[in-house]
């Protein structure tokens, strides 16, 4: 368990569980989020994650070459679940950053919903990818590449009810 | 999506953007950006389907299927509002590509005027 897993989850009285890791190579993580989770390592989710971070990422990737599988649970931001915004979008408030590392993948199938920002977000990233995932109801995109970021490969995801009117975004 | 050389492949998009406001939201967006692939996608019932914004350049748009954006109350509703299923905003020289996408409205893209696809899917997914 790196330190900071153990600063990015709550502890138990927030109900937040870190359990672990079933395999050498890979960190699992469920519960509740209350600092950016930087990921260091192959990650997956063994239930579903809510997220309490403000004027942040709730996930960053902090290693090139490593994945965030999904395994079919949701990683849930903390907004309005019909509009998806509470009041006006804040870019930094993303569900998970590619963090500016190169090569890494959010594999689905998984759900990433009610973030502030994008769903998720290729900050300054080279050759990242993401596939099988859902986005839905964040309040700028599903998912989003920004300037900085190329190569990038966005494979068989579904994107519903992402957006905001005061910038040009949506699903993809 | 913005950046360069990236792909967007058998992605489904729908229900998102606001059809009021400053900006043009969209299912699948080019804000900017060169050498991009949007293939074989589904947009439907966004406030625009497939949005190429004028700073994107050499982007192929290719095979995609984008129908109902936006929904036909939003259309009669929201008559103010501009929104199309394929919009290309570029200049010609930007040498940005339409290529074989179906659709029923457009801006500065031709739509058949039939089906020309099944409504594309991951192979094997």
């Amino acid at each position: 368990m790196t330190l900071a897993r153990r600063i990015g989850l709550s502890g138990l009285t927030s109900v937040a569980l870190l359990i672990g890791s079933g395999s050498a190579d890979a960190e699992d993580i469920r519960g509740t989020i209350v600092r950016t989770l930087v990921l260091s390592e192959n990650t997956q989710l063994v239930g579903d994650v809510t997220c309490q971070v403000a004027g942040a990422p709730c996930i960053a990737f902090g290693a090139p070459n490593i994945v965030l599988s999904l395994n079919g649970f949701s990683i849930t931001g903390p907004n309005d679940a019909n509009t998806g915004c509470k009041g006006t979008s804040v870019g930094t408030e993303t569900g998970i950053s590619s963090g500016g590392q190169a090569n890494v993948g959010v594999r689905g199938p998984g759900l990433v919903q009610r973030f502030q920002g994008d769903g998720i977000l290729f900050n300054a990233t080279v050759k990242g990818w993401v596939q099988g995932v859902t986005t839905t109801t964040n309040c700028m995109s599903g998912i989003r590449i920004n300037p900085t970021s190329s190569s990038i490969s966005v494979e068989g995801n579904v994107s519903v009810r992402n957006g905001t009117p005061a910038a040009a975004c949506g699903g993809i | 999506m913005q950046g360069n050389n990236n792909s967007l492949r058998w992605n489904e998009t729908s229900g998102n953007g606001y059809a009021t406001g400053a900006a043009i939201d969209f299912g699948i967006g080019v804000v900017s950006g060169d050498g991009n692939i949007i293939e074989a996608n589904t947009a439907i019932g966004n406030s625009n389907g497939i949005v190429v914004f004028p700073a994107a350049t050499n982007n192929q748009v290719r095979q995609n299927v984008a129908v109902g954006n936006p929904p036909i109350q939003q259309s009669n509703s929201v008559t103010t509002a501009t929104g199309v299923d394929l919009w290309d905003q570029s200049a010609p020289n930007n040498n940005n590509t339409f290529l074989g996408n179906m659709c029923v409205t457009s801006i500065n893209v031709a739509c058949p005027t039939v089906a020309t696809q099944a409504v594309p899917r991951k192979p094997g997914g």
